[in-house]
C-alpha cells in the first residue's frame, strides 16, 4: 500500500521515536540542571560536549553571561561543530564586553550566516566604539543578504536621520524580463542601450506595463547635488511588490527577498560608497512578482544617516 | 358577479412590532346558490345559460340565450332543490346501455371563452351506491374539445370526488375535486371553476372541495357536441341515478363561500411547546347581507376545536380574528379547518384548509451546520436540508429605513415583512433556520457626514464608528429585526458586520484623538497612517535589539484601535444587543481573525467565525480556528465561542492557469446538471492535459473544492473546539444555482460533505460542542508587536511564514496553541514547555522578559532567523518562501517537522503522537477522558487541478502508530466500537490504517464501558411529561467520567420516531431527556431505545402510553 520512499520516512520516523524516547530520560534533566545558577563554567564549557545539541546549545547561551572566566569557553562554542551553538554563543558575546569583540571579529568569519547574523545582534549591545562600528560596517559587506539586512538595521540603529531625498516618480523605464535573461545580459549596466524600454511612474502598480506574474526590470538616472560623503546613505525603499535585486552605478547593492509577503514591506540597502555626490547616478530594480499587482508601488528615497547622540 | 370595494386596517406582521397596512380590495360576492337564481344572476352577460327545470316550461333555458333542451331518456320531476321541478337521470350501462340525458342543440355559444363557472344541485337516489362513474354534464365525449364534468366511482360509502376533463385542442387535462360526500337524499351544491389560466377548483355547498394549477392551459377548446346534462354524450352511457336542479354555466371565476377565511402571512410553522401560537385570517363576508349571528369554528385535523362568535358583519365587510394554536400537539402536518356557520333557514356552513405544521424542537447542543449563502427558491432548501445544513442567510433588512428614522421602525415594507415570514415558515416546516445578514454600518460608507477622515484631513469611504448616531444605528437595527421577526423560530442567527476592517483605515476625527487621548494621556502619534503599523525599518531611534517599552506610544495607540479604538467592535456587539434574546438565537462575527492579533474583535457576539479556503494544505484552517479561540478566550464576554467556514468555492487563479486558447467552450453540459463526471478529462490539440471542468468551462472563475480537501479539512476544524461549521459558495456545491461566478464544477463534493454530516456532525455533534481542548503546553506567539512593526500578520489568511510554521510544529507531531501578547501578559508561560515564535521580531519588554524567564526555567524556545535578538533561541527553523508548486511546499515543511521533531524529542514529551508525519494528532479532554483527532494529509496532485502543480488535491492512504501517554480504554467513535490497543508503561499504542484524507475521533477512558443503566416509567399516559434518564457506566456501576455520544429513540407503537429522537453528549456519563407526550401521541406501548456510540452497546425499555 505504501510506496517505499514513504515507508522508509515512517521507518525513520520510528526509529527517531525510539531513540528520543530514550534520550529524553538524560537530556532534558542535563538541560535543567545548566539552568542553574549555580552552574559553573566548567559546567557549561562540558556541556558543550553533550550528544544533545539542545544542551550544548543552552551551555553556549549561558556561558557569556559567566564573564570573562568563560572567555576560553565561549571561544570554544564559537568552534562547535553545531552552528546554533556556535549562533547562541554569538548573540551573547557582548555579555563578555570587551572581551567579545575580539571572538566577534573572528565570528563574522563563520561559514553560517546564522552566526554571522548573531554576531551582528551581540554588536549593537555592544557601545558603539569605532572597532565594533567596524565591525558592522563589515557585516554589512557581508555576502549573506540576511546578514547585510541585520547590519544595516543595526547600523541604523546607531544614526538618525540627517535628510531624506526623494528619488523622482516620473522618468523611470521598465521592460519584461520573459525570458529572464536580464541578469546575464547585464541590464543594469550604466550604459545599457535603453531602446525597448518603456516609460513609467513609480508608487504605483505596473498594471500592464509589467508581466502579471514575472520579472521587470526598472531604471532610472537621477543626478545627486554634490556634498561631502556621507557617514551612511542608505537606499529606501517604502515597498516593492514583492521581491527586488538593486544595481546602483552598475554595482550590485543588495536584495529584498522575502516571498509574496514582502509585497508590503519596506525595506533599505546601504549606498554609502555607491553613490556619485555631484553627478549622475544610475539605479536599476529587477522585480520579481508571483501574483497579484506588481512593481515599485511606494516612495524610493536616499536617507542621509548620521550618528544618533 | 358582484364586488364591493372593502376596507380593512390588518396587521400584516406578527411579533411584537405589528405593522399596520390599510388593504382597500375589491370583494367579490358570492352568489346566491342557495336560492333560486334570478335576475341578473340569471339573465345577466355573464350567464351563458340555466336551467331549472321548472314548469310551465322545464327545458328553457332562463338565461335568455335559446339553449333549451331535449329530453333523451332522462325525465322533468317535481321535487327540486326549491321545491319545483328537476331534471332525473338513471344509471346506463352496465345496467342498459341507453342515454338517460338532456341535451341542447350543439352551439359554439356553449363553450366559455376562458374563465368559467359550472355549478349545479344533485341528490343522489338510493341506486347510486355501488355503481361507478356517474356523468352529471358533458360536451366533450373523447374529444379534446369542451368539458365533461363526472362524479367518480364511490371510494368508501357515499363518498365520491368531482372529475373535470376539459379540453384544449390537442389535449386534455383532468381535475379531481377531494372526497365529497353523496348520500343518497341530501341536496349538494357542487360547483367548477377554471380562470383561464391553469387553475381548476372545486366548491360544494360554497366551501373549497379541492383543485390544482397546472400551469402553461388557457382557454378550452370549442366543443362539437352539445351539451349533455345527468349522462355521457355517448355510449357506454353513465346516467347519475338521482335528481339535478338549477344548472347554470357561467363566464368568469365566480364564488361560492358565504365568508372567506384568509390567513394572514404571520405563521403557518410552529415550534412544538412555543407559546407565541396565534394563526391570525381574516374572515369576508361574502354574502349579500349583513353576516349576523354567525360563528367560525377551527380546527387542528379533527383536534381541539375553537369556537368564535362573530360579530355582525357587513356584506363585503372583513373582520379579524385568530386561533390559538395548541402547539403541545404531536410534530406533524396538520390540516386546520376554519368553517363558517351561518345561521340561515336551513342553516349552512362554509369550510376551507390550511396547512399548519408542528416541527420538533431542537435537541440539546445540535451542532449548527451553516450554509454561509441565500437559496433560490425550496427546491434548494431542500437540497441543502438534504445534505445536512441547519441554516442559510437570508432575510433582507431596510437599513435605510431605520436610519432615516434613527429609532426601531419596520425593517422593510409590509410585503417584504411578509414575504420573510413566508420564508421563515418555509425554513422551520424543513427544520432549518434563517440567518440574517446584518451589517448596517457597511451602507453608511458613502454618507459623508459620518466617514472616517484621515491624518490628512481627506474622507475615507468607511464609517467612523465613534459616532453616536451610527451605534444607535446598530442598535436600532438590532431591535428592529428582533421586532419583525423575533418571535418566529426561523429567524435562527444573525450575520454581523461581515467583512468591514478590511478596507478600513485609523480615524483622525476630533472625537477620535480625544477618545485616545483619555485612554493614553498622549495624542496619536504622527506616523500613524493605516491599520497595519509601521515597520520599524522607518522608525528612527528604533531600539536595535527590537524590544519596545510597553509604552511604546505606536503600540499602545495600534492595540487600543484593534481592540476597540476604531469603533467596530462595539457596533457589532450594539446590532447584537438589539437583536432576540431568545436561547435559540445566535449572533456571529466573521471574518474575526482577518484582523491583528489582539483580544476582543468581534464585540459581544455569541460566535466568531472566519473562512478558509482549503489550497494548499487543508491543515492550514486548524490555524485560522486556533487564532479564533484565542481571540474568544481573551473577549470580554467569558462565553464566547467559534464556528469556522470552509469554502466550498476555490480561486481560479489560486490552483490553475488561465485557460489557453486551445480550450474548446462546450457550455450546459457539466455545470447545470446534477451528474456524477463521465471520465476524466482529456488532451487537448496541443498535447496539453485538460480536465473535464476546464474542457466544459474554461472561464470558470471559482471551481468546486475537491472532495478529499473538504474532508480534510473538515477533520483538521472538527478536531478543534468549533460550536459550528459553515460553508459558503452554494453556487459550486449545487447544481443548477445561478452565481455570476461560482462553477459547479465537482459533483462529489456536495456527496461528501453530506457523508461528513451523517456521519460525525449529526451524532457526534452533541457530545463535541461540549468538550473543551485540552490544554496545550506548546504554545504559538502570533507577536502583535511583530504585527505592528513588521506590518506582517497572518491576518486569518492562515499563509506566510506562520502559517508554514505552525504546519512544521503540526508535522512535528505538536499540538501549539495559537496566543498573543496579552495571553502572555494576562496568564504568563506557566503551562507550556515549548513555545514557537515565528516571525517575533518585535517584542515588548514584558514579553521579551517572560520569553527569557520561561527559557530559564526549562521551557524550550523555537525561533527564526527573524527572532528579535533579545531571545537566544534553542532550535532555529530557518524562514523560506513556500515554491510554486505544492508537493514542495508540502516536503520542506515536512522534513523541517522532522528535523524539529529530532530535536525537541529528548525534552519534551507529547501527550499524543504519532509515529507518520503525515497523520497529524490533537486531543482535547472532558473530566479525565481524553478525545484524540487524528486526519491524515498525505496527499498527491490528481487531475482535477493537480496536473498544474498548485494544489495536491487526492489523499493517500497512509498508516500510523498513534500514542497517548497515559493507559485506558479507547473508542471509535465513528464506527462505535472499542478499538484494540496495546498498553505498557503507562502508554496507549494504536496502529492503524487510515484512508485518503480521512479522519478519526477517539474517546479514550480511565475505565471501560459496562453498560447502560436505563430508566424510564413503565406507564403514562397522553399529554404527560416523561423523564428518561441514560447512563453510561463502568465496570464498578459508576458513570463514565466523559460526555458520550448516545442516540435516543422514542418509537411509537406504529415505529414512528417521536420527538426527543435524535443524539445527545451525555454529560458525566448521563442524559436526561424530559419528554413531553402530546395529547395526539399514540397511544399503546411505547418503546425507549438507547445507544452509546462509544462500544455500541444499547438499552431499552417500554412505556404503556393510556389515552390522557
Amino acid at each position: 500500500m505504501l510506496n517505499t520512499p514513504t515507508r522508509m520516512l515512517l521507518v525513520a520516523a520510528i526509529i527517531c521515536l525510539s531513540a528520543a524516547l530514550a534520550l529524553a530520560q538524560d537530556a532534558a534533566p542535563r538541560r535543567l540542571a545548566l539552568l542553574d545558577d549555580a552552574a559553573t563554567v566548567e559546567t557549561l564549557a562540558a556541556a558543550l560536549d553533550d550528544a544533545d545539541v539542545v544542551v550544548a546549545r543552552t551551555a553556549a547561551r549561558l556561558l557569556p553571561s559567566r564573564g570573562e572566566a568563560a572567555v576560553s569557553a565561549v571561544g570554544a562554542a564559537l568552534g562547535h561543530t553545531d552552528p546554533l551553538v556556535r549562533r547562541n554563543a554569538a548573540m551573547n558575546l557582548h555579555r563578555l564586553g570587551n572581551a567579545g569583540i575580539a571572538l566577534a571579529d573572528r565570528a563574522l568569519g563563520d561559514e553560517s550566516e546564522l552566526v554571522r547574523q548573531g554576531v551582528v545582534y551581540s554588536l549593537i549591545e555592544l557601545p558603539q566604539t569605532a572597532e565594533v562600528a567596524a565591525l558592522v560596517q563589515r557585516a554589512q559587506e557581508d555576502e549573506s543578504a540576511l546578514v547585510r539586512a541585520t547590519a544595516i538595521a543595526a547600523a541604523r540603529a546607531a544614526f538618525t536621520t540627517a535628510e531624506a531625498i526623494p528619488l523622482p516618480r516620473e522618468g523611470w523605464l521598465i521592460k519584461t524580463d520573459t525570458e529572464e535573461v536580464g541578469v546575464d545580459e547585464k541590464w543594469f549596466a550604466v550604459d545599457l542601450d535603453e531602446a525597448g524600454w518603456t516609460p513609467i511612474a513609480i508608487e504605483e502598480f505596473w498594471g500592464d506595463r509589467g508581466p502579471s506574474s514575472g520579472v521587470g526590470w526598472y531604471r532610472l538616472q537621477f543626478d545627486l547635488p554634490a556634498r561631502e560623503k556621507p557617514t551612511r546613505a542608505q537606499l529606501d525603499f517604502q515597498a516593492v511588490d514583492e521581491s527586488a535585486w538593486v544595481w546602483l552605478n552598475g554595482e550590485f547593492a543588495g536584495e529584498h527577498d522575502l516571498g509574496p509577503n514582502g509585497w508590503d514591506t519596506p525595506f533599505r540597502l546601504d549606498v554609502t560608497d555607491g553613490l556619485n555626490w555631484g553627478g549622475a547616478n544610475q539605479l536599476t530594480v529587477r522585480v520579481l512578482n508571483s501574483a497579484m499587482a506588481g512593481g515599485i508601488w511606494k516612495p524610493v528615497s536616499i536617507v542621509i544617516l548620521e550618528p544618533a547622540d | 358577479m358582484r364586488t364591493l370595494i372593502a376596507a380593512l386596517v390588518v396587521l400584516v406582521s406578527a411579533g411584537s412590532l405589528a405593522v399596520a397596512q390599510e388593504v382597500e380590495e375589491t370583494v367579490q360576492l358570492a352568489e346566491p346558490f342557495m336560492t333560486e337564481y334570478s335576475g341578473e344572476d340569471a339573465t345577466g352577460e355573464h350567464v351563458i345559460a340555466l336551467w331549472a327545470f321548472n314548469q310551465p316550461d322545464p327545458a328553457a333555458d332562463l338565461s335568455g340565450n335559446g339553449h333549451d333542451l331535449t329530453l333523451n331518456g332522462a325525465e322533468f320531476v317535481e321535487g327540486g332543490r326549491f321545491g319545483g321541478g328537476a331534471l332525473r337521470s338513471y344509471r346506463g350501462w352496465p345496467d342498459v346501455d341507453d342515454p338517460h340525458q338532456a341535451r341542447t342543440a350543439a352551439s359554439p355559444a356553449l363553450t366559455p371563452a376562458g374563465a368559467f363557472t359550472v355549478e349545479m344541485w344533485i341528490q343522489a337516489a338510493d341506486d347510486l351506491t355501488e355503481y361507478p362513474e356517474a356523468f352529471l354534464l358533458d360536451s366533450k365525449y373523447v374529444d379534446d374539445l369542451g368539458m365533461q364534468l363526472i362524479l367518480t366511482r364511490e371510494s368508501a360509502p357515499h363518498q365520491r370526488r368531482l372529475r373535470m376533463s376539459l379540453g384544449f385542442g390537442n389535449k386534455s387535462e383532468a381535475w379531481q375535486s377531494d372526497p365529497i360526500s353523496v348520500e343518497p337524499g341530501v341536496w349538494r351544491h357542487i360547483a367548477f371553476t377554471w380562470d383561464g389560466d391553469g387553475t381548476g377548483r372545486f366548491l360544494v355547498d360554497g366551501s373549497a372541495a379541492g383543485g390544482e394549477t397546472k400551469p402553461g392551459l388557457a382557454a378550452i377548446a370549442t366543443a362539437r357536441h352539445p351539451v349533455i346534462i345527468g349522462d355521457r354524450f355517448g355510449s357506454y352511457y353513465h346516467g347519475f341515478p338521482g335528481l339535478i336542479d338549477q344548472v347554470r354555466i357561467s363566464n368568469g371565476v365566480l364564488e361560492f363561500s358565504p365568508a372567506g377565511f384568509e390567513m394572514l402571512p404571520g405563521r403557518s410553522v410552529f415550534m412544538r411547546m412555543e407559546t407565541a401560537s396565534d394563526v391570525r385570517f381574516v374572515l369576508t363576508n361574502r354574502q349579500r347581507q349583513t353576516l349576523e349571528g354567525a360563528r367560525a369554528v377551527f380546527a387542528l385535523s379533527g383536534l381541539s376545536p375553537q369556537v368564535v362568535e362573530l360579530p355582525p358583519i357587513a356584506s363585503g365587510e372583513r373582520h379579524q380574528l385568530s386561533f390559538r394554536m395548541d402547539t403541545s400537539l404531536r410534530p406533524e402536518e396538520y390540516s386546520l379547518s376554519a368553517t363558517v356557520e351561518v345561521p340561515s333557514d336551513p342553516p349552512f356552513s362554509s369550510t376551507e384548509q390550511f396547512d399548519i405544521t408542528i416541527v420538533p424542537r431542537q435537541l440539546p447542543n445540535t451542532m449548527p451546520v451553516v450554509m454561509w449563502g441565500g437559496v433560490q427558491g425550496e427546491d434548494h432548501l431542500r437540497a441543502l436540508r438534504d445534505i445536512g445544513f441547519t441554516h442559510y442567510i437570508g432575510l433582507s433588512c431596510d437599513f435605510n429605513a431605520i436610519w432615516e428614522a434613527n429609532a426601531p421602525v419596520a425593517p422593510g415594507s409590509p410585503e417584504a415583512i411578509a414575504a420573510n415570514r413566508v420564508r421563515l415558515d418555509e425554513a422551520l416546516r424543513n427544520g432549518m433556520r434563517i440567518v440574517s445578514g446584518l451589517s448596517p454600518a457597511r451602507t453608511l460608507r458613502s454618507n459623508e457626514e459620518y466617514q472616517r477622515v484621515l491624518h490628512d484631513g481627506s474622507k475615507h469611504e468607511d464609517v467612523c464608528g465613534l459616532f453616536d448616531r451610527v451605534q444607535d444605528f446598530c442598535y436600532n437595527v438590532g431591535v428592529s429585526m428582533d421586532n419583525a421577526y423575533g418571535d418566529h423560530p426561523g429567524f435562527g442567527a444573525a450575520l454581523i458586520h461581515t467583512e468591514v476592517r478590511g478596507g478600513s483605515r485609523p480615524c483622525f476625527h476630533d472625537h477620535d484623538r480625544a477618545a485616545f487621548r483619555e485612554y493614553s494621556g498622549f495624542d496619536i502619534p504622527e506616523a500613524v497612517r493605516d491599520m497595519r503599523g509601521v515597520h520599524y525599518d522607518t522608525i528612527d531611534g528604533f531600539p536595535p535589539n527590537r524590544v519596545i517599552p510597553d509604552d511604546d506610544p505606536l503600540y499602545v495607540y495600534y492595540r487600543w484601535l484593534w481592540r476597540g479604538g476604531d469603533g467596530w467592535n462595539e457596533l457589532h456587539t450594539r446590532v447584537h444587543d438589539g437583536l432576540p434574546a431568545r436561547e435559540d438565537f445566535w449572533t456571529f462575527h466573521d471574518p474575526a481573525v482577518r484582523a491583528a492579533k489582539v483580544y476582543g474583535s468581534g464585540g459581544d457576539v455569541d460566535y466568531l467565525s472566519q473562512w478558509t479556503y482549503s489550497y494548499p494544505d487543508p491543515l492550514r484552517i486548524g490555524l485560522a480556528t486556533e487564532e479564533m479561540l484565542q481571540m474568544a478566550e481573551g473577549a470580554e464576554r467569558p462565553d464566547q465561542q467559534i464556528m469556522k467556514m470552509t469554502q466550498i468555492i476555490w480561486y481560479r487563479s489560486q490552483t490553475a492557469p488561465e485557460p489557453g486558447e486551445e480550450a474548446q467552450v462546450q457550455t450546459g453540459t457539466f455545470a447545470d446538471q446534477d451528474v456524477r463526471p463521465q471520465g476524466t478529462g482529456t488532451v487537448d490539440t496541443s498535447g496539453r492535459y485538460l480536465a473535464r471542468w476546464e474542457r466544459e468551462i474554461p472561464d470558470a472563475r471559482f471551481i468546486t473544492i475537491a472532495p478529499m480537501h473538504m474532508r480534510e479539512a473538515f477533520w483538521t476544524k472538527i478536531a478543534r473546539p468549533i460550536q459550528g461549521i459553515q460553508y459558503h459558495g452554494i453556487g459550486s456545491l449545487l447544481p443548477g444555482v445561478t452565481h455570476g461566478s461560482y462553477r459547479y464544477t465537482h459533483p462529489e463534493a456536495k456527496f461528501e460533505l453530506q457523508r461528513l454530516v451523517d456521519s460525525v456532525v449529526k451524532p457526534l455533534g452533541p457530545t463535541l460542542r461540549q468538550v473543551p481542548a485540552r490544554q496545550s503546553d506548546v504554545a504559538l506567539l502570533e507577536s502583535f508587536a511583530s504585527e505592528i512593526f513588521t506590518r506582517s500578520g497572518t491576518y486569518g489568511w492562515n499563509g506566510g511564514w506562520t502559517g508554514d510554521m505552525w504546519l512544521i510544529a503540526l508535522y512535528a507531531g505538536l499540538q501549539p496553541e495559537v496566543i498573543f501578547d496579552e495571553t502572555i501578559e494576562q496568564e504568563g508561560l506557566d503551562d507550556y514547555k515549548v513555545l514557537i515564535l515565528p516571525g517575533a521580531e518585535v517584542l515588548t519588554e514584558t514579553l521579551a522578559n517572560a520569553i527569557q524567564a520561561f527559557q530559564d526555567r526549562g521551557g524550550i524556545v523555537v525561533g527564526d532567523e527573524t527572532l528579535c535578538p533579545a531571545i537566544t533561541p534553542d532550535i532555529l527553523v530557518e524562514t523560506h518562501s513556500r515554491p510554486r508548486e505544492a508537493d514542495e511546499g508540502r516536503a520542506i515543511n515536512v522534513e523541517k517537522g522532522l528535523a524539529l521533531r529530532e530535536q525537541l524529542d529528548p525534552h519534551y514529551a507529547r501527550h499524543a503522537d504519532s509515529s507518520n508525519p503525515d497523520v497529524v494528532p490533537y486531543v482535547r479532554s472532558w473530566g479525565t477522558t481524553d478525545y484524540l483527532f487524528a486526519v491524515n494529509d498525505r496527499r498527491e496532485f490528481g487531475d482535477y487541478v493537480g496536473h498544474h502543480k498548485l494544489v495536491m488535491e487526492n489523499g493517500l492512504p497512509a498508516e500510523a502508530t498513534l500514542t497517548m501517554a497515559r493507559g485506558g480504554r479507547v473508542y471509535d467513535l465513528v464506527n462505535h466500537r472499542e478499538v484494540e490497543t496495546a498498553q505498557a508503561d503507562g502508554r496507549i499504542t494504536i496502529a492503524r490504517q487510515f484512508g485518503p484524507a480521512e479522519g478519526l475521533v477517539y474517546m479514550v477512558t480511565e475505565r471501560p464501558i459496562a453498560s447502560i443503566r436505563l430508566t424510564a416509567p413503565q406507564e403514562t399516559t397522553s399529554g404527560s411529561r416523561v423523564t428518561i434518564a441514560a447512563e453510561i457506566l463502568d465496570d464498578a456501576g459508576e458513570r463514565i467520567d466523559a460526555v458520550v455520544p448516545v442516540r435516543v429513540d422514542l418509537l411509537d407503537p406504529a415505529g414512528h420516531a417521536a420527538e426527543f429522537s435524535g443524539w445527545y453528549g451525555a454529560t458525566g456519563g448521563g442524559v436526561e431527556v424530559n419528554a413531553d407526550l402530546a395529547i395526539n401521541d399514540m397511544p399503546g406501548l411505547w418503546q425507549i431505545r438507547v445507544q452509546e456510540l462509544a462500544s455500541g452497546k444499547t438499552a431499552s425499555a417500554y412505556l404503556r402510553v393510556s389515552a390522557g
